[in-house]
């Protein structure tokens, strides 16, 4: 619990200093709020400066903004999408995100763990290398060349699925595979290493002994300890599904998170841009938390106050 | 983990169920991406002008065949003789959504409103001709003017008067742009920043806001006050915010989208073939910046050799490939009224004379430079394209090229931190003033360094000429001013690609790329 505690802490002073940082940073990109290649009347240049406040001195800026952050939960207006707040504009896509990272993660351990769990047990036999090739493939693939190739597959070829968008159940199917099983391909990879390497301790021949089933002792005995290198993979996998699907986000035209994270960078929307990070900041705190209590219910020895 | 990840999962399904779903609409377009904004006087880009085009009316609109200014809420306007007095008459019949009738006050607390520097409307400077708009717009808000300082006036019997500084013989076209819809002021009044939200919006267009999405869509339905709702023939409308011009492509091609814009350019030569091709030139121009103040670039010679050793022809059909036209002028063909000023045609004989008599026979001494384009692939190509004819036509084997992320791209050639730049303009309003007013010494998107008295004069000579052919006369002397300096090397005319599925009907290809939804029809049920 202590341990907790103080993660949570450390976890507060992290999105300060994230905060700040991305607050310098954005101000000192190349290129200004509301540009289009055209310029401005100056009288009408000063008028957009002044409605979102960018007139202000720097400093001023920086303290206002952590005010209306931090004590009034207001993360400002976007430059970019007018007619929103940026929490409105969080409020709507971070479900789609949520939603879309969750079913990607659902294909990645699913996919993942059937796959490893295959190979450790068809150890040496044609499965298990045809197994590990696809995955060693597919974990080099980037995601966006998967995408184009289950468009092509399942929408131009058997017609199965729609294209784009996301108004049923069936939009979210291609999204998801891009997006989830190249980190099938890993954690198949992870857990099969995993699986092999309890598999020859003493207590699982043990197990084996006592008359079990092969697949029994994988499944009852060498499991749980096999997961352990691929929980520890599942929080960068979680980040990098969340923060990484703007590729896929584009292709597919889902209305998540992920697009905003780049384009309000280029559109130089600060308050946008500060507000994703923010939001992944707390979301990759939040996974690696969720890891490291994971660890501990998955290994006895590692304990609480890891 | 488990529980978390279940939990969230959960959390957005819910979220995403509640959403309703709709069948598909009567036409589905895809709008390159989200808009900026609904309100009128927020709304700057041409995705934005497609839906509040739609919501809204302003007191005329463009024939998207023509481009001529058809009525629209004024059902007629009268002009003085000095041109710089115009009276809209608003019509009996416009209506509000919410019912109650549009008035000429509305229009007139309207356009307050734009020029209101509390609003802080991007295109509140195309009103500047209207007298006493630029000290209103340029005013501290809690000093403002008096109303009464600004030549807008609602008069009796629902006329808006409108009186100028100088004459803008093409006010009525330039009226039907997005920025002079009038907005339901007590509604802005009521709900503040929220008042476009699909729960409070009102409007006057031949369209109402059922949902909006954000960067998913926005669901249009006819409106059935609207005064002309008997020829608005799409009961509903959906317009996607998908940006990916592949995903776009693909929508188009599953049925899911009647109409694109701009398919990636790669595509072109395979998608030329299809039914939906439509191509046609745009009231814009891409051509070269040279930053003229320092040398070689200071020097017209090296300009025009440069500019006469490229093949605008090869550039514009093997090149760029969508439909795009060789310039023979800076401001486009097509413009009512005015014939351009001629460019010369590519000559590289002269080109190379000309380096020669500029110090560099063969391009030999010739410093090292660069060609700046802002980061994208069809703009690459095209720079690559340019390049090699250089290196081919007058030995210039020291060009390379650079590529900028675009507001770096806009940083480096405002402050004049380039060689030359690949440029393009696209023109705001149906007149050659939109094309030359660019590179007037003040204007902050001249970038180049170049500066005229005789240019600027002619300029000004043309804002006071009142006969609105002397007026143009004046205009083309400006622009062959220009292209005798040339700052700028024109290459071509930019051209719009639509991709148009064949059941839709009543799609205009015109300079603005103009296609208001409210004309458009399908003669088929979706497929």
């Amino acid at each position: 619990m202590r341990a907790v505690v103080s993660r949570l802490l450390g976890t507060a002073l992290v999105v300060l200093a994230v905060v700040s940082l991305t607050f310098v940073l954005v101000r000192s990109l190349p290129g200004t709020p509301f540009q289009d290649g055209k310029d401005v009347d100056p009288a009408v240049r000063a008028n957009i400066l002044r409605a979102y406040d960018l007139d202000a001195p720097l400093g001023e800026q920086y303290v206002r903004y952590l005010g209306d952050v931090f004590l009034r939960f207001d993360l400002g207006p976007s430059f970019s999408y007018r007619d929103y707040d940026v929490t409105e504009i969080l409020a709507e896509s971070l479900p789609v995100s949520l939603l879309l990272g969750g079913c990607a993660m659902a294909v990645a351990l699913v996919v993942g763990l059937g796959a490893g769990a295959l190979a450790a047990r068809r150890r040496g036999q044609w499965t298990d290398t045809l197994v590990m090739t696809l995955a060693s493939v597919g974990a080099a693939v980037p995601n966006f060349v998967l995408a184009g190739v289950l468009v092509l597959v399942f929408v131009f070829g058997a017609h199965l699925l729609p294209v784009a968008g996301l108004s049923t159940p069936a939009h979210l199917v291609l999204p998801s595979l891009a997006l989830g099983l190249p980190y099938a391909a890993s954690i198949a990879r992870l857990f099969r290493t995993g699986l092999l390497e309890v598999l020859g301790e003493d207590w699982i021949r043990t197990a084996r002994a006592k008359g079990l089933s092969p697949t029994a002792v994988l499944v009852r005995h060498a499991a749980r300890p096999a997961l352990l290198p691929v929980v520890s993979f599942l929080g960068p996998a979680l980040a990098g599904v969340l923060s990484g699907s703007l590729v896929i986000e584009r292709v597919f035209a889902v209305p998540g998170m992920g697009s905003h994270f780049v384009e309000s960078a280029f559109a130089a929307d600060y308050n946008l841009a500060l507000g994703v990070i923010l939001v992944y900041t707390l979301l990759v705190s939040a996974a690696n938390l969720a890891v490291d209590v994971a660890y501990g219910l998955l290994d006895p020895r590692i304990g609480a106050d890891a | 983990m488990v529980l978390l990840g279940a939990l969230l999962l959960v959390a957005g399904a819910v979220r995403l169920l509640k959403r309703s779903t709709f069948p598909r609409a009567d036409f589905v377009f895809c709008n390159q991406t989200e808009v900026a904004s609904l309100d009128p006087h927020r709304a700057t880009s041409i995705p934005d002008g497609r839906i509040v085009g739609a919501l809204f009316e302003g007191l005329t609109r463009l024939d998207p065949c023509t481009l001529e200014a058809l009525p629209g809420q004024a059902d007629h306007w009268t002009v003085s003789d000095d041109g710089l007095t115009w009276r809209f008459h608003v019509r009996d019949d416009a209506r509000w959504t919410d019912g109650s009738p549009v008035t000429a006050d509305d229009f007139a607390a309207s356009f307050r409103r734009l020029l209101h520097p509390a609003t802080a409307a991007r295109h509140a400077a195309l009103l500047a001709s209207v007298v006493g708009a630029r000290a209103y717009t340029s005013a501290d808000p809690s000093d403002m003017p008096p109303d009464d300082s600004l030549g807008i006036a609602a008069l009796p019997d629902d006329v808006l008067e409108m009186r100028l500084v100088e004459p803008v013989p093409y006010l009525p076209s330039l009226l039907a742009y997005q920025a002079f819809a009038p907005v339901p002021l007590d509604v802005v009044r009521r709900w503040g920043s929220a008042w476009t939200d699909a729960e409070h919006i009102v409007g006057n267009g031949p369209f109402v806001l059922v949902e909006r999405r954000l960067r998913d869509r926005i669901r249009l339905a006819r409106n059935e006050r609207y005064w002309d709702a008997a020829h608005v023939r799409l009961a509903s409308i959906d317009a996607l915010a998908a940006n990916g011009a592949t995903t776009q492509l693909n929508l188009l091609l599953t049925g899911d989208a009647d109409w694109i814009v701009k398919p990636p350019p790669a595509l072109y030569e395979a998608l030329r073939a299809r039914p939906e091709w439509r191509s046609g030139g745009q009231l814009g121009v891409t051509f070269l910046r040279f930053c003229t103040t320092h040398a070689p670039f200071d020097d017209a010679r090296v300009r025009r050799a440069l500019l006469l050793a490229l093949d605008r022809e090869s550039l514009a059909r093997d090149v760029m490939r969508g439909g795009e036209i060789a310039s023979t002028s800076y401001v486009p063909h097509g413009l009512a009224g005015y014939d351009p000023a001629p460019l010369e045609a590519a000559d590289p004989e002269r080109a190379r004379a000309l380096l020669a008599e500029a110090g560099f026979p063969g391009g030999r001494g010739f410093p090292p430079f660069e060609l700046l384009h802002p980061h994208n692939d069809a703009t690459r190509d095209l720079c690559a394209a340019i390049t090699a004819m250089w290196r081919e036509q007058l030995g210039l084997s020291q060009v390379t090229i650079a590529s900028q992320e675009f507001g770096t791209y806009i940083d480096s050639t405002s402050t004049l931190k380039y060689d030359v730049a690949w440029s393009s303009w696209i023109g705001d309003w149906l007149d050659p003033s939109t094309f030359l007013l660019v590179f007037a010494g003040e204007s902050g998107n001249n970038r180049t360094g170049w500066r005229d008295a005789t240019y600027d004069a002619l300029l000004d000579e043309s804002a006071r000429q009142l006969d609105p052919a002397a007026r143009l006369a004046v205009l083309r002397r400006a622009e062959e001013r220009l292209l005798d300096a040339l700052p700028i090397a024109p290459l071509h005319q930019r051209a719009n690609v639509n991709l148009v599925a064949p059941r839709v009907d009543g799609f205009c290809d015109n300079m603005l790329d103009l296609h208001p939804l409210r004309d458009l029809a399908v003669r088929e049920p979706p497929p």
